[in-house]
């Protein structure tokens, strides 16, 4: 029988958790890319490569995470991981500021409607927002960013530390395999 | 001395460095900040191109909005259709709402600065009062003949004739996705699924799981009940996806994938009896 490989490509800004979560799913000692911060972020280290982590879930089965920097002039990372992705996994922080421009030159790279990729949107942090409005607010705003890239994609709180959240991404994605990869059956309204 | 302002404005199309979306962001984000700043409250809220700006605060510091709307190149046609004195403000912060049709928490919402706002209306022109209408009209898309139909049919058998869909995956503040959620959004969401077609794919062990289910994201207010007149139509549709078999590769991935969770959660709780 084939060896069978997939990709999960997660992408997100300084801070946003993409080598944690790496850390928390992979089973073995992920190879990171972390470089000492140049300026304060609030963090010693930030990702300037590619954080590599791998899941076996059996003797020929196997995902392999790809954390990858956000910015735009990463691109050539994204382009490295791009090619037949099972997921794209957009890690958002929350805090006073959310990078639109910066999910768009995501959104507008990866294509996730064109490439039927499945996507999922990670917000982290979220534990900061002083109530339930301050997240509605952001959710709010990250609605509309997707809607204006005709994307449709869950919103997930998400504590990259935490290994049950990790699962949950997981089984996520996989329920969205068959949807995505219908594509007579996802996009036809059935009326 | 306190005021309330409102604002209608269009929100000009995106230029060749942003899109639509970060012209709405940007536009925001320079009153939040300034209103923050300045004590003002308020709501910013969008329908397509239409911007309507409510704020509340001190007198002299609404007119610096004022003007700084007007000078703003991001939206255009700005008119002050609500100007008026007082007691205290109705907002306690500022915060936006990005609209979206045939959502009814959206359409409550609306409802309520229509409220707020009719006393001190006053539309000047054509302009004005088509943007005002077609705002405060964008809720009333969603059929309300078929609610009716609906409370109806959910006294006898919860969705039983009906299609249904769900225009958008839930917050994450309205209703956590467990595993059951996760089989049942993907299939609904942005189409409109026969809920008989539904119980035929035997998703979950019994019918009565499926029901609960819808009625959580019903309550979540993320699922669109549409009532039919005539269920013998839907004979047309077929069941294609109870038996098509998944690329094995996709089926044995997928099922790899399913033991390995069960497995690491079955581990992660005897671990911590």
């Amino acid at each position: 029988m084939s060896r069978i490989y997939h990709k999960l490509a997660i992408v997100g800004e300084v801070g946003a958790g993409k080598t944690q979560l790496v850390h928390t799913i992979s089973e073995i000692s992920p190879f990171v890319t972390e470089a000492k911060s140049s300026v304060d972020i609030g963090k010693e280290y930030t990702t300037v490569g590619i954080d590599y982590g791998r899941l076996s879930l059996d003797s020929d089965i196997a995902l392999g995470l790809y954390g990858l920097p956000g910015q735009k002039r990463f691109q050539l990372l994204w382009d490295m991981v791009k090619q037949g992705l099972w997921g794209l996994l957009v890690l958002v922080k929350y805090n006073d500021e959310l990078n639109v421009s910066a999910l768009n030159d995501v959104l507008n790279h990866f294509d996730p409607m064109k490439n039927q990729l499945p996507l999922v949107i990670g917000l982290t942090h979220s534990d900061l927002a002083a109530d339930e409005d301050q997240i509605d607010l952001f959710v709010d705003i990250l609605h509309y960013a997707l809607e204006q890239n005709g994307v449709t994609a869950p919103i997930v709180c998400l504590d990259p530390r935490e290994v049950e959240s990790s699962l949950l991404l997981l089984q996520l994605f996989d329920s969205l395999q068959d949807t995505v990869h219908d594509p007579m059956e996802a996009h036809r309204d059935v009326i | 001395m306190l005021k309330r302002i409102a604002c209608l404005s269009s929100i000009d199309g995106p230029d060749n460095n942003n899109r639509y979306s970060e012209q709405v962001f940007n536009t925001f984000d320079t009153a939040r900040v300034y209103n923050k700043e300045h004590d003002i409250v308020g709501v910013f809220l969008v329908f397509k191109n239409i911007l309507l700006q409510v704020a509340e605060g001190e007198a002299n510091e609404l007119a610096k909005v004022i003007y700084r709307i007007n000078r703003d190149p991001r939206i255009s046609d700005v008119s002050i259709i609500v100007n008026e004195h007082i007691e205290k403000p109705a907002f306690s912060r500022w915060s936006i709402k990005l609209l979206s049709e045939n959502c009814d928490a959206h359409a409550q919402h609306l409802k309520k600065i229509e409220n707020l706002l009719k006393g001190g209306l006053n539309l000047s022109g054509a302009i004005d009062s088509i943007r005002y209408h077609k705002l405060f009209n964008m809720g009333e898309t969603s059929a309300p003949t078929s609610k009716q139909q609906i409370d109806s049919h959910e006294q006898s058998a919860p969705f039983r004739d009906t299609v249904l869909s769900m225009p958008s995956w839930p917050r994450p503040t309205q209703l956590r996705l467990d595993a059951a959620l996760m089989k049942l959004c993907p299939l609904l969401i942005k189409k409109h699924v026969p809920y008989q077609r539904l119980v035929s794919l035997n998703l979950f062990a019994h019918e009565q799981e499926l029901t609960e289910l819808l009625h959580r994201l019903q309550q979540a207010r993320a699922l669109e009940v549409i009532a039919v007149a005539e269920p013998d139509n839907l004979r047309i549709l077929s069941s294609q996806r109870e038996n098509k078999a998944p690329a094995p590769a996709r089926g044995r991935f997928s099922q790899a994938l399913r033991s390995f969770i069960s497995n690491h959660r079955a581990k992660g709780i005897a671990g911590h009896e």
